[in-house]
């Protein structure tokens, strides 16, 4: 980020080869490294024109694994390091808010406690310092050190040993990395959102995360720090706070933005602070999006000349264009439509059919929605039946819930007491993005490729580039002989099953088994050239990275 | 039901092979001998017996299926069954750290690993973003040891406990080498429904009712 001009709070790198000579060193801090970190830490003292422990104007410090590519099994940022007792004196008289410095140290202490010494107990509950030190002291057998250089070179240690957690260890076997590189460790000062009035913390969308449209989105604390974005304790502001009473901040802040989705060449997610009127720049990274956001972002990069349409593909996933192909409720019709009974949405989609709670009273019917009290082990085999499961007990954590998310069937959880009778054999319609169930059958509505713009030219362009031709289900004049047909011989294909066997010399494959990476992994081995789908987008998707998936394992 | 006044340990394994077929709509032998343990021997005369007794079915494709008559005598059964488990106040203490603690966190992560939040929405998760979804995993290993640890007094009473408890092991394994569909997947023996079933046969051993 500094690369391109932009404010971040000042820092300096650790490298791989000090954590390697740590583990060489029998996990001790190499001797050479206390000279380092003296001057780097001088360095960010002079910069920050604050110092380590120092009673007057106290540094505090972020301490963080510097890989690059983010290793699972990496520590989380300890941060707030340097804070003791009396630096949390000091902190609460320079700022006159000794709320702020005790809340600091309580931070400081619980993420040190679970990060460094490895407590598994929930401490950010917990009110009081002293208190904190007394629980990581009986599950721990350890404490916070007071002295600042200890809690330094402990944070430091700990960053190296998370390099060979069992998670990463277990991570780079199964990715073929031979090679440990270890980690370096960033180690930045911070800086505070929660100092003053003209202070605060926040994130900043480039692009709207929701709709994709080319409009910043985010939320703005105002007085406070990175945590309480991340827990949801304190209700942010929208951006449009900042904009009214920092107006040279904002502006500053929706150039930087600007500049990382350009030097980024996708949508970012920014995390930023505001201290005493300056703007810093955190971290950034592409953001996180919904399905429609990421084809509308993926398709307008391309549009600008930022990205190719061969990268486009790559930004979108099968799952993402299923999700936005989902049937959904007719507007208009439901207006007029009698709610039998509603509940908490646990998987989207609509259905309709006939309300059943038991396999006999399905009798074999292709359109049934399971309704029960609850749901237990043996229903499982009814679910993957049903269009749709409704439920009287539970909620969006519930067992139900969790089962027809795998399955992606549209499930409506928690609708009282009394729901099954209400519904048992009428026919109704499931609303499962809203969490309503209709009387009767209401017309459904369904996206699809061709309809809508932006899905169209992700097709087109898909096409262009897969490594076999795919249609839709009733285009059987684009059909090669010979065909086999999974949908007849095989039940209830899912993307974990393994697809069914092609006879040799079969030129088209058909059914929904084939629009999994399995499927299609099996039809290019079989030298397959058409393939038959309900849908044609995530076939395509899952197609062409199937073939990149071959193409990586010959090399 | 005269037979089962008189059973002998013969009869346990009989008793285990009905009460194993309520954990799922039916099953095929080897799925049995995975969950309860018994040798394949055992499990095909428990198999044969219920048969002739009218609490087992088979289906065409070789699965066994218990009957009304097989619950009914379950039902019965139970309380004499897991009358020392039940008596047992660990088991109890252990039980409530599940239903009230363990059984929700499970609930609550996988949930998270289901779906993502955007923009306060809960979305579909497409696990692009493998840093979240291995903070999960490590989330989920911790509540693992945790889930072991709490049923320890269970496990001392029913070896099968010890059985699915490693079972899970295994499958929070697989998706920590990056078999995602081990976490929730409903078609393979994933984390929860291998939870799923756990739950169900406590429930059953304890007497109790699922509260959802």
């Amino acid at each position: 980020m500094q690369a391109i001009g932009l404010r971040v709070p000042p820092w300096f790198v650790i490298t791989t080869s000090a954590c390697a000579a740590y583990f060489d060193y029998g996990e001790r801090l190499p001797l050479g490294l206390e000279a380092e970190l003296q001057e780097g830490v001088r360095r960010l003292e002079v910069w920050s024109d604050r110092s380590i422990a120092d009673l007057a104007r106290p540094l505090l410090l972020s301490v963080r694994s510097g890989a690059a590519v983010s290793m699972p099994g990496m520590m989380d940022t300890v941060t707030n390091l340097g804070m003791n007792a009396e630096v949390e004196g000091a902190l609460a008289e320079e700022t006159g808010n000794p709320t702020f410095a005790a809340e600091v140290h309580r931070r400081f202490s619980a993420g040190f406690g679970r990060l460094v010494l490895g407590s598994t107990k929930e401490l950010d509950g917990i009110k009081s310092v002293a208190d904190i030190h007394r629980v990581l002291q009986k599950d721990t057998r350890s404490t916070v050190p007071s002295d600042v250089w200890s809690q330094l070179h402990q944070a430091i240690g700990a960053v190296f040993a998370s390099s060979r957690s069992r998670r990463a260890t277990a991570y780079r076997r199964y990715h073929n990395i031979v090679d440990d590189l270890g980690t370096s460790v960033t180690v930045q000062a911070m800086v505070f959102g929660n100092l003053d009035d003209r202070s605060g913390t926040g994130v900043i969308f480039s692009r709207d995360p929701a709709t994709g449209r080319r409009e910043p989105y985010g939320e703005f604390i105002h007085r406070g720090q990175g945590e309480d974005l991340v827990s949801g304790r304190i209700t942010p502001q929208p951006l449009e706070y900042l904009a009214r009473k920092q107006p040279e901040v904002y502006e500053d802040l929706l150039t930087a933005a600007s500049l990382l989705e350009a030097d980024g060449r996708d949508a970012q997610d920014v995390e930023f602070t505001v201290q005493s009127g300056t703007l810093f720049l955190l971290q950034a990274r592409p953001a996180k999006r919904t399905a429609r956001a990421a084809v509308r972002i993926a398709v307008d990069l391309v549009h600008e000349g930022t990205i190719t349409p061969t990268e486009a593909l790559n930004r979108v996933t099968a799952e993402q264009v299923r999700s936005l192909l989902r049937p959904t409720v007719e507007t208009a019709t439901i207006e007029r439509a009698d709610i039998l009974a509603t509940g908490t949405s646990a998987c989207p989609g609509a259905a309709t059919g006939i309300a059943v709670a038991n396999p006999e009273q399905a009798q074999g019917r292709p359109d049934t929605i399971l309704v029960r009290p609850f749901t237990s082990p043996d229903d499982i085999e009814d679910m993957t039946a049903a269009r749709a499961v409704v439920t009287e007990q539970g909620g969006a954590t519930s067992h139900a819930a969790v089962v027809c998310r795998a399955l992606d069937i549209p499930c409506v959880v928690g609708c009282g007491t009394g729901a099954t009778m209400t519904l048992i054999g009428r026919p109704i319609t499931v609303d499962a993005t809203n969490g309503n169930i209709y009387d009767g059958a209401i017309a459904t509505r369904r996206l699809t490729e061709t309809d809508d713009n932006d899905l169209h030219l992700l097709t087109q362009w898909a096409q262009e580039r897969a490594p076999l031709i795919v249609v839709g289900t009733d285009d059987t004049e684009l059909f090669e002989e010979p065909v086999f047909d999974a949908d007849k011989t095989a039940a209830l294909a899912t993307a974990d099953e393994e697809p069914p066997p092609i006879p040799p010399g079969a030129r088209t494959v058909k059914g929904a088994i084939f629009s999994s990476i399995k499927g299609l992994t099996a039809a290019l081995k079989a030298n397959v050239r058409v393939v038959s789908t309900p849908h044609r987008l995530p076939t395509l998707l899952n197609a062409i990275a199937a073939d990149n998936a071959r193409s990586d394992n010959r090399m | 039901m005269k037979n089962f006044r008189h059973s002998s340990s013969a009869g346990k394994g009989y008793l285990t092979v009905l009460h194993t077929l309520t954990l799922r709509r039916k099953a095929k032998i080897h799925e049995i001998v995975k969950i309860c343990g018994l040798d394949q021997s055992e499990v095909e005369t428990a198999l044969r017996r219920g048969t002739s007794d009218g609490t087992v079915k088979s289906t065409g494709d070789g699965d066994s299926v218990i009957t009304s008559r097989g619950r009914e005598l379950l039902d019965d059964v139970y309380p004499r069954m897991y009358n020392r488990m039940r008596a047992d106040p660990a088991v109890a203490a252990a039980y409530d750290e599940f239903e009230a603690g363990v059984n929700r966190r499970l609930l609550r992560l996988v949930t998270q690993w289901q779906t993502v939040d955007i923009n306060g929405r809960q979305v579909a998760n497409d696990h692009s973003d493998l840093d979240y979804d291995m903070k999960i995993l490590d989330q989920l290993d911790a509540l693992h040891q945790r889930v072991t640890r709490v049923l320890q007094p269970l496990a001392k009473h029913e070896s099968r406990v010890e059985r699915c408890l490693d079972r899970l092991g295994e499958a929070l394994f697989r998706a920590g080498q990056g078999e995602t569909e081990y976490v929730s997947g409903p078609r393979v023996a994933s984390y929860h429904s291998l939870w799923f079933e756990l739950h169900e046969d406590v429930l059953r051993m304890l007497g109790k009712t699922r509260q959802e």
